[in-house]
């Protein structure tokens, strides 16, 4: 994610940053300091296709990280869902289904159809993946 | 005939107000104001959890429901926006000013990565607010974004009006455009604006039936505060209005602090309001709904054991 996002096709949004860089206010955390990187760009649908449940689930809790401009060893910010794995809000599950998606090459699910549940948390996001990752990769091979 | 709701400090106090206000006067009304003073106070606990218990989400009586985060997330998607923290000023040092362009942008841009996935949701086929805002026309990144280009703006008049050391009565053209235009560093491709207000529909959609119910938002600027008004043409008092409070408290917040100007108040105006009767059990369900809301204790809080 970058400011003045023009390559993002939104358009040069905000002031362009001044040249000389003032002491004082607020500073932007060093890059190496938060999970670094365009959230999902270390993947490939081949990854997804291998990865375990449990794989899954780190990987979402990194691509969380991204989003939040963390560090990796930071608390995430949720509380515990009963099934033992993080909780996340409703809008922040889709993004990281969509972000998925865009990593797979095309949309894992139709959120008309998917069970609540599996977008309260990491394990049921996990799981969610993983079962729609199966099922494009069994339709493809019986094809 | 229309009518007026006595102003509210929070929105809980201002949704109940309504509620009652309708459901007393018939259960539908035309051109009802709701006014917010303090958009940024917090809810009240036991108001919010009786709306929260209300409305779990599925269907009822053939009408869906959607919880009250839900129904805010697609005026404002708050989880998605990391807040720095601290408001735009002209003079915040660049790091600054860079933490909260950057905090926007990363917004827009999740956003609209996820628009497409969002779009196959209940409800959502047609696009949804904060789309329409942030990528209009609303169903894909690469879109007009009208919250930047108004964040560019007040930013301008914002650095205008401390050239003057005035940032009192500014008034959006007019006086802020002179604010603006009389800079001699303002950039060429600064963004001039006829209209303050954001749009939330085309004047070509000539849909009959699932027209957007939320048409217009306006903000206007006075004594420093920004304040927002939002048209509605059918408020569903029950299974949105809340949600709909919630979701405008954020989006005022996040332009207020990307802006650097005080938040004003939020105005609702339902040019119908609508206590739905029909869905909550008619005048006898809503009487329940009242009290319940009137008499549900707000949660404790764990940390500290009291009323939250």
């Amino acid at each position: 994610m970058t400011e003045n996002s023009a390559a993002s096709g939104i358009g040069k949004l905000f002031f362009p940053p001044a040249e000389d860089a003032a002491v004082g206010g607020p500073s932007v955390p060093a890059a190496d300091a938060i999970a670094a990187g365009r959230p999902g760009a270390a993947l490939s649908a081949a990854d997804l296709e291998s990865m375990s449940e449990a794989q899954l689930q780190a990987e979402i809790l990194t691509l969380l990280a991204q989003l939040q401009r963390r560090r990796l060893a930071e608390p995430a910010i949720g509380q515990a869902h009963p099934d033992g794995t993080l909780g996340v809000d409703s809008m922040t599950a889709v993004w990281v289904v969509a972000t998925l998606s865009k990593v797979y090459g095309r949309k894992l699910v139709n959120l008309s159809k998917v069970d609540r549940d599996s977008l309260r948390s990491v394990g049921g996001l996990a799981g969610l993946v993983r079962h729609a990752v199966d099922g494009f990769s069994q339709s493809v091979g019986a094809a | 005939m229309s009518m007026y709701v006595p102003t509210a400090s929070t929105i809980s106090q201002a949704w109940l107000a309504t509620l009652d206000a309708v459901h007393h006067a018939g259960g539908r009304k035309v051109n009802v104001l709701t006014t917010v003073s303090e958009p940024e106070a917090e809810e009240d606990g036991g108001i919010r959890a009786a709306v929260d218990a209300l409305l779990i989400p599925g269907h009822k009586q053939g009408t869906s429901i959607q919880s009250v985060d839900t129904v805010a997330n697609t005026i404002f998607p708050a989880s998605l926006y990391n807040d720095p923290g601290f408001a735009w000023s002209p003079d915040l040092a660049p790091n600054g000013a860079g933490r909260l362009d950057l905090a926007a942008s990363d917004l827009f841009e999740a956003y609209g990565e996820m628009l497409p996935l969002l779009c196959t949701a209940d409800g959502n086929h047609l696009g949804t607010y904060f789309g329409r805002m942030s990528t209009w026309p609303g169903k894909k990144a690469g879109g007009v974004n009208q919250l930047a280009d108004r964040i560019k703006y007040l930013r301008l008049t914002r650095k205008g009006s401390s050239r003057t050391q005035n940032v009192a009565d500014i008034a959006i053209g007019g006086e802020a455009l002179a604010a603006v235009t009389d800079q001699p560093d303002v950039a060429e491709d600064a963004v001039y604006i006829d209209d303050i207000g954001l749009q939330t529909y085309a004047p070509t959609d000539r849909r009959l039936r699932g027209f957007p119910c939320l048409v217009h938002i306006d903000l206007t600027l006075l004594d420093g505060r920004l304040s927002m008004l939002a048209v509605y043409r059918h408020q569903y008092l029950i299974t949105k209005a809340y949600g709909n409070l919630v979701g405008l408290s954020r989006l005022l917040s996040f332009l207020a602090q990307q802006t650097g100007f005080a938040v004003g108040e939020l105005a609702v105006q339902a040019t119908l309001a609508d206590t739905e009767r029909s869905t909550f059990g008619g005048k006898s369900g809503i009487d329940k709904i009242l009290s319940t809301v009137r008499t549900t204790p707000a949660p404790l809080r764990l940390s500290q054991g009291v009323p939250a």
